[in-house]
């Protein structure tokens, strides 16, 4: 297994295209048959497979649509911390902080227009990712 | 006995609020349109000094009768601790009064030139239209001149005071909060205490000429009063400074029972009371006067309220305001007095004689054109 | 070498200050397990609530209630804060301004011991006229009478220190412990009103110790000059302490230590006000005057006149500032203190030179604090805190 760890700083609701980062950890890896699992080890994020297209009109849908359906507001059952962290600790649930990516002939199978995104859903913040690249058994 | 500045302004005054009244609620009819004066949710009042006493002093009136909010601000908090969003986050339009009858006080100049940045419109009040701060407001309530000498401000201090009830008044009556019946017998009343003060006056000059010769032996004062009453109580700690120059101190009833009850030699510690009928935090100030004869503390009373009073207490019983929010008006003679004949118990000429150093460093407090 | 003759339960107290700003931050008062502690007092719904919030209190806390509401200004978003003297509030401050919406006005009522007669009276009141205000208890004593009829309690907690010398010690360090608590309360409000992130919340409260750990760094330098300036001043009876804004907490806070230290007479002015008053006072060689100035306060180039009048009235003249000491004459005693990172907490440990002076200036005087030499004439509860009559205006 070879481990990567990379720490991207995000504005409020920020989004971050990992795309490139894992496909060079792929690449460095060596690795060509396996999987990779991609982990944001944090609350209020996020990871998963969003469009990519010449504008991030979608990835800001997605940021909006999380925010109509969870709402920031201030009778969470959690109150340790502010309104959009409470809210964000739901968001991330739901989205997830894992991500399982298929390698094959060295690289990260996806769709043409699917990339890798991680979301935050309070911040500003610097967040950590971390990508775990395994071979296959021959 | 002879008669100093400060003692004849104090019994002067007293022929001067009818016309004031007259005069300034002319002025004040014309300083806006009523339309003008109703647009005015919010006033800010600033001054140094004096200047600054005579907005606590006034505050009764504007909460009772103005329908206006109404704040007094130090100059400094004026000029450099105010919210830059102070007239953007509200629809109302706030007025700020910068009193200052020489029209020179860098504090206060300083104070209007800001509060005109943040959005105000600003008003002076003054008896010197070419002075700095005329020049820098919007507008100018000019006050008639009073006799020039040097004195611890008292007949300014009065006729900032009645300019800025008046200026209540007139907010009141265009906000429709009293009648032009009710206005009317506002200015009555005005007129009516300063009536039955000169029926008293003589005998309190007598009574405060006593007292001095009692307190001069003391080396500190302390003002003790809450609400309107500790607006006296600071005007009377800055009339000891100008009057006879001993450092003194203005507390509220609680705070002086929690800090200034410590001080060690209390015999040494004049006290002067301040307690007008129908405050409310009176109780307090009978548990001080309580704790002042405890502590042997030499002690003077001010207050229109018959009660019964430690023997060996100075007792000035003054006359009863109608409406509370007059009394800070005249409530003053006691001290005004009482300032006048320690200066000459204990023969110290008023602001040291402006003699240096004094002379060079009061001018610290004049402004500098392009201060900022 | 400080020699032990001077050593006093106040140099103690300062000494302590940044150990005891530890144990609130780490050992379960700001945070505890439960998620309760300082920090969870108020609910977030109570926070955003609240559109006009009142500090008040007595004596010292009265001086934490006035440095706490400009963290709530500048932290608040907003919010309408104001330090009201307590008796001003409990008798004066207008009944139709109190209780007419929820949570508002949002009072603190500061006392460590929860003990005077006024603090109870101000719980009351908020809670009784029209439909209540939010009355909230900072207190270390939650049984006490202010603890128990106010609706939230922001609980601190001061340890005891250890006195060798059986003295009853003017108030530091829950001075400390009040500001700490309303500071957190402030940053508090602006976490939950997002005006900032809570790494940033979490940042501004820890540096709240952090400041007072800076200023102590220094400990050994203040306390040697100190000691000097107790005894170049031994036979001075009279002082003013000079400030601006918020920063007159400092001041008003040093004048009451000197009262309680040792019964010598104090006041306090803003800085403006010193060229329209104080100035005129007579003999002013006599006079101890202290300039207590916060470098990052927009007022800070007020104070140079003042200052420079100072000098030349011939007052002993002494400056407790972060400023640099190139802005001031030769001719004064000055303590230069680290600038704290965010300028409004100051107040934090400002104070700690004025008190090691105050417990200095008592032993060399060779006076007891709190008159503890004069107990014919300063008996217990001659003051009357505690059983003052309750009056509840509506």
């Amino acid at each position: 297994m070879k481990f990567y760890e990379t720490k991207i700083s995000l504005e409020k609701n920020g989004i971050f295209q990992l795309t490139d980062w894992v496909e060079k950890c792929v690449k460095d890896s060596g690795v060509k048959n396996g999987v990779a699992f991609l982990n944001g080890p944090h609350t209020t994020s996020g990871v998963s497979v969003a469009p990519d297209m010449l504008n991030n009109y979608d990835l800001l849908d997605i940021q909006d649509g999380f925010s109509k359906i969870i709402p920031a507001r201030a009778t969470y059952l959690h109150q340790f911390d502010n309104t959009t962290d409470m809210a964000g600790h739901t968001k991330a649930a739901i989205m997830n902080t894992h991500l399982a990516l298929i390698i094959e002939d060295g690289k990260v199978v996806k769709g043409a227009t699917q990339g890798i995104y991680f979301f935050e859903f309070d911040g500003p913040r610097v967040q950590k990712c971390w990508l775990a690249v395994y071979e296959d058994a021959e | 006995m002879t008669e100093n500045t400060i003692i004849r302004q104090s019994q002067n005054l007293l022929d001067l609020a009818a016309p004031m009244i007259e005069s300034v609620s002319k002025k004040i009819d014309k300083l806006f349109t009523d339309e003008e004066f109703k647009s005015f949710k919010n006033v800010i009042l600033t001054g140094c000094g004096d200047s600054y006493i005579a907005g606590p002093a006034a505050l009764g009136a504007f909460q009772a009768i103005s329908g206006v909010r109404c704040k007094a601000l130090l100059t400094i908090d004026a000029t450099y601790h105010l919210p830059e969003d102070l007239c953007t986050r509200s629809t109302y339009k706030t007025l700020a009064i910068g009193t200052s009858v020489s029209g020179s006080a860098g504090g206060t100049v300083k104070s209007i030139i800001n509060l005109k940045r943040l959005g105000c419109t600003t008003m002076a009040l003054t008896e010197n239209v070419n002075s700095p701060l005329a020049q820098k407001s919007d507008k100018i309530l000019n006050l008639d001149p009073t006799e020039f000498s040097v004195t611890p401000g008292t007949k300014t201090y009065f006729c900032s005071v009645i300019s800025l009830i008046l200026i209540a008044v007139k907010f009141g009556l265009v906000n429709g909060v009293i009648s032009e019946a009710q206005a009317a017998e506002i200015k009555q009343d005005i007129i009516d205490y300063a009536d039955a003060f000169k029926k008293e006056i003589k005998d309190i000059n007598k009574q405060t000429a006593k007292i001095a010769k009692s307190f001069k032996k003391c080396k500190h004062m302390e003002f003790v009063g809450t609400g309107l009453d500790y607006a006296t109580a600071w005007f009377g700690r800055a009339k000891v400074y100008e009057a006879f120059g001993w450092v003194c101190t203005a507390e509220n009833s609680e705070d002086w029972m929690h800090v200034n009850y410590f001080a060690r030699r209390p015999k040494e510690l004049a006290c002067v009371a301040i307690m007008s009928s129908g405050n409310p935090s009176n109780s307090r100030l009978l548990e001080n006067i309580q704790t002042m004869e405890l502590m042997g503390r030499p002690t003077m009373i001010i207050t229109d309220v018959d009660g019964d009073y430690p023997e060996d207490m100075f007792v000035v019983k003054i006359p009863t305001a109608k409406k509370a929010f007059i009394a800070p008006l005249l409530q003053i003679l006691p001290i005004t007095l009482l300032c006048g004949h320690m200066s000459d118990e204990l023969k110290v000429p008023f602001f040291r004689g402006f003699k240096e150093p004094w002379r060079s460093t009061g001018s610290s407090i004049r402004y500098v054109e392009g201060e900022v | 070498m400080i020699k032990s003759d001077f050593d006093n339960m106040l140099r103690h107290e300062c000494m302590d200050i940044p150990a005891l700003g530890l144990h609130i931050l780490n050992d379960g008062v700001e945070n505890r397990e439960d998620y309760t502690g300082i920090r969870m007092a108020l609910t977030t719904p109570e926070l955003l609530s609240a559109r006009k919030v009142i500090l008040t209190g007595c004596g010292d806390s009265w001086c934490a209630a006035v440095a706490g509401a400009r963290a709530f200004q500048l932290l608040g978003k907003g919010v309408d804060a104001e330090a009201i003297p307590i008796v001003e509030y409990t008798r004066e401050y207008p009944a139709s301004a109190i209780g007419t919406e929820p949570c508002n006005p949002l009072v603190y009522i500061v006392s460590v011991s929860g003990g005077p007669s006024r603090c109870f009276e101000a719980a009351k009141r908020t809670n009784d006229v029209n439909l209540g205000g939010l009355s909230v208890a900072v207190t270390a004593n939650a049984e006490s009478p202010l603890g128990q009829e106010c609706k939230r309690q922001v609980l601190t907690d001061i340890p005891e220190l250890e006195n060798p010398f059986n003295e009853h010690v003017p108030g530091c360090r829950s001075y400390y412990a009040s500001l700490y608590s309303l500071f957190s309360q402030a940053i508090r409000m602006g976490e939950v009103k997002g005006v900032y992130p809570m790494s940033t919340a979490g940042d501004m409260r820890k540096n709240i110790q952090a400041y007072t750990a800076a200023v102590n760094e220094n400990f050994d330098a203040m306390d040697e000059q100190a000691l000097k300036i107790a005894k170049e001043w031994k036979k001075i009876e009279t002082f003013e302490f000079f400030s601006s804004g918020a920063d007159m907490s400092s001041a008003w806070f040093s004048a009451a230590k000197i009262y309680e230290a040792t019964g010598d007479f104090a006041t306090y002015e803003n800085v403006e006000e010193f060229a329209h008053i104080n100035l005129f006072a007579d003999h002013p060689e006599t006079i101890g005057t202290v300039f207590m100035i916060n470098y990052k306060d927009p007022s800070y180039p007020r104070y140079k006149k003042s200052v420079d009048a100072s000098v030349a009235l011939g007052r002993p003249t002494w400056i407790i500032t972060d400023a640099p000491r190139s802005d001031f004459p030769e001719n004064v005693i000055f303590t230069s203190l680290p600038s704290p990172k965010y300028y409004w907490q100051m107040p934090a440990a400002h104070y700690i030179p004025v008190c090691l002076f105050a417990g200095y200036l008592a032993r060399v005087k060779k006076v007891e604090m709190f008159r503890r030499d004069l107990p014919d004439l300063f008996k217990p509860g001659g003051n009357q805190l505690r059983n003052s009559k309750v009056e509840i205006v509506g």
